[in-house]
């Protein structure tokens, strides 16, 4: 079981947490997460792993620069992210994609297009007009054409979900952050999101899944692959667990609690 | 009867020591009252200088955006309520100038028509009323749209895509609020005296148009013109910002959407009042 340091030989972290804390929710039921180092190197798959309620989505805003560590400390490709200026805060929120769960949060009252047309026409100063080719192609590639001028509440989970992770992409992000993206989502939906995070891009995608990727989740099975890195938070403590291979030897009861094996009889 | 009333028991004595902790808990809410109150001020005046202050720098950085987005709620604000401005106006025009009209006519004191019309419409009425009504009708949507989205998390994933929520959703309404109720305001005052002459007329008052209106023209001086229009823009500011300031200035959950929305109101009022007597002050000090 590692710390979460790199090897000698490791390109830098473009994320660095150090001995960080993460800020609890007014109502929360489990202590917020603590002490946390962790350092997210270009390439990597990172699965986070946690039951609900334990801070996962704090944690991940707080890794994304969303908001800043309780204590300790947050570097975001290379820069302290307390000693940013806002417009250097925001520009490098361009360079990290967040998708949240449960709907992804589209803006209720913008159809699917127009939520994807937001962030292409605050960035670039233009009119909805200038980017409705490059809105068009990314509702294709994520089959959401059919959908388009529809609200988000007038399409299913599912759809939203999609659509969040399209409008993530809109910038052409180097993180990609994915709260909970599967959650309430059915078989043939699962099936869709890993598939596209670890198939080749198609030569029509205007958008490819971004070389690092950070995932947090209650249920570590759909996402148990070869070249990914695991971390878990549980009662508050932050554990980086390494490979699979790690994770098959963590404790008995964080495996029935996020891979859901049966208990072992004695 | 008598024995009946000598034996009934006797009323509850007030105690001395109950009686004083009753008075020092009542001084220790409205103490708290006053420092929250102060505290809300303080955070809506911060929330204020960032809007003004976001509005002045970063508007052109996407004005592309922002500038239709500012059209439209102008159009909401203001031509949606076009209608129902005309139907105040004529029911101000009715209910106030109307019978004032009438009024002064029976007392012989017509000469005094248009200064009766400046203070009560021009100066007082028109923009209190003008800016109810966009509160009500617009201030009161905003609180809602904006604490909706803040409970559900929209304004984070704003701020996760770059975007800055105060000027994609306070900018434009402050903005569209503004404008709007100054030209409403314009609007309620001149329908309010057009409809007024139609029912002095209507209740055959001796009183030509012509005499009406050069009473207004005489009554009426630059200083009316100038803080009408400082004070229907003051009143817009305070509405828009006391509206998006409760609807975004903190974490809320859904059900605390509707409790904010009646404190915004409640501040809306007040601000606006309180606004309204200084303007009274410094009419009189012109």
């Amino acid at each position: 079981m590692n710390s979460g340091s790199a090897p000698v030989d490791a390109p830098p972290p473009i994320i660095e947490l150090e001995h960080a804390a993460v800020e609890g929710r007014r109502d929360a039921a489990t202590p917020s997460p603590r002490d946390i180092d962790w350092r997210i190197c270009p390439g990597e798959f990172w699965v986070v792993g946690g039951s609900a309620g334990s801070g996962k989505t704090r944690l991940l805003e707080t890794t994304a620069g969303l908001r800043l560590p309780a204590s300790g400390t947050l570097r975001l490709f290379g820069a302290r992210a307390d000693t940013l200026s806002t417009d250097a805060a925001r520009a490098t929120r361009r360079r990290l994609g967040f998708v949240y769960g449960a709907g992804g949060r589209l803006f209720s009252h913008l159809t699917l297009a127009q939520n994807l047309a937001l962030p292409l026409c605050y960035h670039r100063n233009c009119r909805p007009e200038a980017v409705e080719a490059e809105v068009d192609r990314l509702l294709a590639q994520f089959e959401l054409q059919p959908l388009a001028l529809r609200l988000p509440g007038q399409v299913n989970g599912a759809c939203r979900q999609r659509a969040a992770l399209a409008r993530a992409l809109t910038l052409a992000p180097e993180v990609l952050f994915l709260d909970d993206p599967l959650a309430e989502l059915n078989t043939a939906q699962v099936h869709w999101w890993l598939n596209w995070l670890t198939s080749p891009p198609r030569p029509t995608d205007l958008r490819s899944p971004p070389a690092t990727i950070v995932v947090a989740t209650d249920d570590l099975r759909p996402w148990l692959a070869d070249h990914r890195q695991y971390a878990l938070l549980h009662d508050g403590r932050w554990q980086v667990l390494g490979g699979r291979e790690q994770l098959a030897a963590s404790p008995e009861s964080l495996r029935r609690e996020l891979l859901a094996e049966p208990p072992v009889s004695r | 009867m008598a024995k009946g009333i000598a034996a009934a028991p006797a009323w509850p004595r007030a105690d001395p020591g109950a009686a004083r902790s009753g008075a020092g808990s009542r001084l220790r809410w409205a103490g708290g009252w006053l420092l929250g109150a102060a505290d809300t001020v303080r955070r809506l005046l911060a929330f204020s200088l960032i809007t003004l202050g976001v509005a002045a720098t970063r508007y052109r950085s996407a004005s592309a955006l922002i500038r239709p987005l500012v059209f439209q709620h102008v159009a909401t604000a203001g031509l949606r309520l076009l209608p129902i401005t005309a139907v105040i106006a004529a029911a101000m025009g009715w209910a106030i100038v109307g019978q004032t009209v009438a009024l002064l006519t029976q007392v012989g004191v017509q000469g005094l028509i248009g200064v009766a019309m400046v203070t009560a419409v021009v100066r007082e009425l028109g923009p209190l009323a003008t800016a109810m009504l966009v509160l009500l009708r617009v201030g009161v949507p905003t609180v809602v749209q904006l604490g909706t989205a803040r409970a559900l998390g929209e304004v984070e994933a704003l701020e996760a895509l770059g975007i800055d929520p105060v000027l994609f959703l306070v900018v434009p309404r402050v903005l569209g609020m503004t404008v709007a109720v100054f030209a409403l305001t314009a609007y309620l005052v001149v329908g309010a005296l057009v409809a007024g002459y139609c029912f002095a007329f209507l209740q055959d008052v001796p009183l030509t148009p012509g005499d009406y209106f050069r009473q207004l023209a005489l009554a009426l001086t630059w200083q009316d013109f100038l803080l009408l229009g400082l004070k229907s823009v003051s009143f817009g500011l305070v509405i828009a910002l006391a509206t998006c300031f409760q609807g975004l200035s903190r974490a809320l959950e859904l059900r605390e959407v509707a409790q904010i929305t009646g404190v915004a109101v409640v501040a809306s009022l007040l601000g606006c009042v309180a606004l309204d007597a200084l303007f009274i002050v410094l009419y009189l000090l012109l």
